[in-house]
């Protein structure tokens, strides 16, 4: 078996590539740092089989962002036998200088000049056979969007013959270094052993020393440009260059003044109101098969006993599959339509339009980035937030991450728009609810600026931060394929985190109203001593004690609630708005109820998977708990002057 | 006539002559292709006039005034 990495400039379609290679599937997105760790996957060719690794794209082997580090590791310290790089044709010199670094480590290279579509759109002509020839690696024109070039590529890897290292021609400053370098450090870590001593045996050295002293990163970086740009003058031609008109357009919508944050916003709203208005369908669809399961499965499983058959059927089973049909659609579709917007190129501009007041609040246009993603996924959010420089501004970003209301808390509050606010003030469609939803995210992101104020001072955010990310042409995204994929991962992702966390809660909500301990339940009785708490905060006890509960996944946390109101045995059909409305109503919720509930669900403690990636992420026991408890304290506050205001 | 990066009009484009970011920074642009003697055209503000996208050779990306203003190039 033979292991090939893929190594490119960050947005050039390195993942794209991975995804067409290989039978397996991650998620691609339009803009810079989209991937942040190491992907790996096998294919087969012909009788060969191949392991291969999409590493996160890099600009240099030499930054010290934490994503191009993962990827100048495993270029140093894995064993490979073929480099796939990547190019942008577009933007070809800057891939030739990364090309030339990966090269002084690596000689065996397949170069492939990716997105030569849209090259030629905008008349940019490559001699394939001069780069070839200067480079002295084979070249591959690739699309993968068209899908071009890809059985070329295959081909070649397949034929691949092992080639000698031709010398780089490097600036002086530079070739002195490495002519006294060569015999004492691996040939691979020459410019590495520059800038950092872990590989370096000769660390005490005078003369290393001196050239660490005399050589800056700059002066590598010129080396390799003045080595590129003398190659690409050969084999580019871009007379005739002229900018794709609709992105002329559309980067002015997107960034002029009065058009840029209302279209944002009203995109927002469309995604929303998509997402409600087209989940009511597939949602009643998915319950009432549900309910018609419930029959015939009590018959088949009736030689089960009951005190077992009951907490896994009338608990766990009825969880499962109520959080499947009410939770689902509207996770899975809003997922899809944010898949597609990210895939256009939406969100760094929204990093870049958002800059301004980020900045003002001590962050950075990069916690924009973070914070959309964390519409759909704190969790993953939290993640994204390698793309940041600044550790403290990467703690910030992490910290307020959870204001933001994910994919997971959308749909329940969605419903009680729906069954409470949205019908009494008379707005009873989706558009209303939609609308009533995205004041909400943006009132969510109120909440995260002022926040993110609030902690740069504590945290003393002054070091002065270069704050520049690129904007990618927009990119029409693959429609069907996106849709495709998005609802396969999301499907499943969200059929597991039913399995895995609604049915064991189900059961241990159901376990726990039939405890009894004198006469009365556990759950009756817990959530009698939360009723004082929960009281003051406009809420009651079983309110409180689904919040706790739903730590591990906030879908749940509806569910268990309802389940907690009607003390299971009496669980009827709870499938419809009405009967929902009716059962909250019986126990005593008013308007201000759902208001301090939706104002909790907005403001509390990320779900455990966020907790534990944030654990991950800062190895710090303090900030996890930090990011546990502050949206919880402003969530708590929160309630606490809405109940006593109004 | 030598400029400021940060005085560019919008549309206007100049040669990069000298940059006097601090050494990290200028690492980062360089890897943009802000380097000496590359052409730089100012393309479109954001919102709040800060920052401003730049391009350079086909890719876009954005500096804050502050950064450009550490910037000189040749109109």
């Amino acid at each position: 078996m033979k292991n090939i990495c893929l190594v490119g400039n960050p947005n050039t379609g390195k993942s794209s590539l991975f995804n067409i290679l290989t039978p397996s599937h991650h998620h691609t997105g339009n803009w810079t740092g989209k991937t942040v760790k190491n992907e790996g996957s096998f294919f087969k060719y012909k009788d060969e089989k191949y392991s291969i690794v999409d590493l996160p794209g890099i600009y240099s082997l030499i930054s010290e962002s934490d994503e191009e580090i993962i990827a100048t590791k495993y270029l140093l310290e894995e064993q490979y036998d073929l480099i796939v790089f990547v190019a942008d044709a577009v933007n070809l010199e800057r891939s030739i200088e990364l090309f030339l670094e990966v090269y002084d480590v690596f000689p065996n290279i397949i170069l492939g000049v990716n997105l030569i579509d849209e090259a030629r759109k905008i008349n940019l002509k490559i001699n394939k056979e001069k780069l070839e020839e200067v480079l002295g690696v084979p070249v591959i024109f690739l699309s993968t969007k068209t899908k071009e070039g890809v059985n070329e590529l295959l081909d070649t890897i397949y034929q691949y013959n092992n080639r000698d290292y031709i010398e780089i021609l490097h600036t002086k400053k530079l070739q002195n270094y490495l002519d006294w370098a060569r015999d004492k450090i691996p040939r691979n870590m020459l410019i590495y052993a520059l800038f950092h001593d872990d590989y370096v045996l000769v660390n005490n050295n005078k003369r290393l020393s001196f050239f660490r002293h005399y050589i800056s990163k700059i002066d590598v970086v010129e080396s390799y440009h003045n080595c590129a740009k003398n190659i690409i003058t050969n084999v580019l031609d871009s007379r005739n260059v002229k900018e794709k008109k609709s992105d002329k357009i559309l980067n002015f919508l997107f960034s002029f003044k009065f058009t840029s944050i209302p279209i944002l916003i009203v995109f927002l709203f469309f995604i929303l109101w998509v997402s409600i208005s087209f989940s009511n369908e597939p949602s009643n669809w998915l319950f009432s098969f549900f309910l018609k399961t419930e029959q015939p499965l009590i018959k088949v499983l009736s030689f089960i006993p009951e005190f077992i058959f009951n907490p896994l059927f009338y608990g766990g089973y009825r969880t499962l599959y109520w959080v499947i049909s009410v939770m689902g659609p509207p996770t899975i579709i809003f997922f899809i339509l944010f898949s597609l917007f990210e895939d256009y190129g939406l969100l760094p501009r929204i990093a870049f339009n958002l800059d301004y007041p980020f900045k003002k609040c001590g962050s950075c246009g990069k916690q924009g980035l973070t914070m959309c993603m964390g519409l759909g996924c704190n969790a993953v959010a939290v993640t994204g937030t390698r793309i940041m420089e600044s550790k403290k501004i990467r703690i910030l970003a992490i910290l307020t991450n959870a204001f933001v209301p994910c994919n997971g808390r959308f749909p329940t509050i969605i419903v009680l728009l729906e069954i409470f606010l949205a019908s009494t003030l008379g707005m009873n469609n989706s558009f209303w609810v939609a609308l009533l939803l995205t004041l909400i995210v943006i009132f969510s992101i109120i909440l995260t600026f002022i926040s993110t104020k609030l902690i740069s001072k504590k945290i003393n955010v002054d070091e002065h931060v270069l704050f520049t990310l690129e904007l990618p042409s927009f990119r029409r995204p693959k429609f069907y394929r996106t849709i495709y994929y998005a609802i396969k991962e999301k499907g499943i992702d969200v059929l597991k985190r039913a399995a895995i966390v609604s049915f064991p809660m189900g059961i241990l909500i159901y376990l726990l109203s039939v405890w009894q301990v004198n006469g009365l339940s556990l759950f009756y009785l817990i959530s009698n001593k939360l009723d004082y708490l929960g009281v003051l905060l406009g809420l009651d006890g079983i309110i409180l004690m689904a919040f706790i509960l739903g730590l591990p996944a906030n879908e749940i946390i509806l569910p268990i609630m309802l389940l907690g109101y009607l003390k299971c045995n009496t669980l009827v059909d709870y499938g419809t708005t009405d009967n929902l409305k009716m059962i909250l109503i019986n126990h005593g919720w008013t308007i201000k109820t759902a208001i301090c509930f939706i104002f909790l669900m907005v403001c509390h403690y990320p779900c455990a998977t966020t907790l534990f990636t944030i654990k991950q992420e800062t190895k710090s026991f303090k900030l996890t708990f930090l990011a546990f408890i502050l949206p919880l304290l402003v969530g708590l506050v929160g309630c606490l002057i809405i109940n006593f205001l109004f | 006539m030598i400029k400021r990066l940060n005085e560019l009009e919008i549309g206007e484009q100049g040669v990069i002559q000298n940059i006097y970011l601090d050494e990290m920074s200028f690492f980062r642009l360089s890897r943009l292709g802000v380097m000496k003697d590359n052409i730089i055209k100012a393309k479109f503000n954001s919102p709040f006039n800060d920052p401003v996208a730049y391009q350079v050779n086909n890719s876009i990306f954005t500096i804050r005034k502050q950064d450009a203003a550490k910037i000189e190039v040749s109109v």
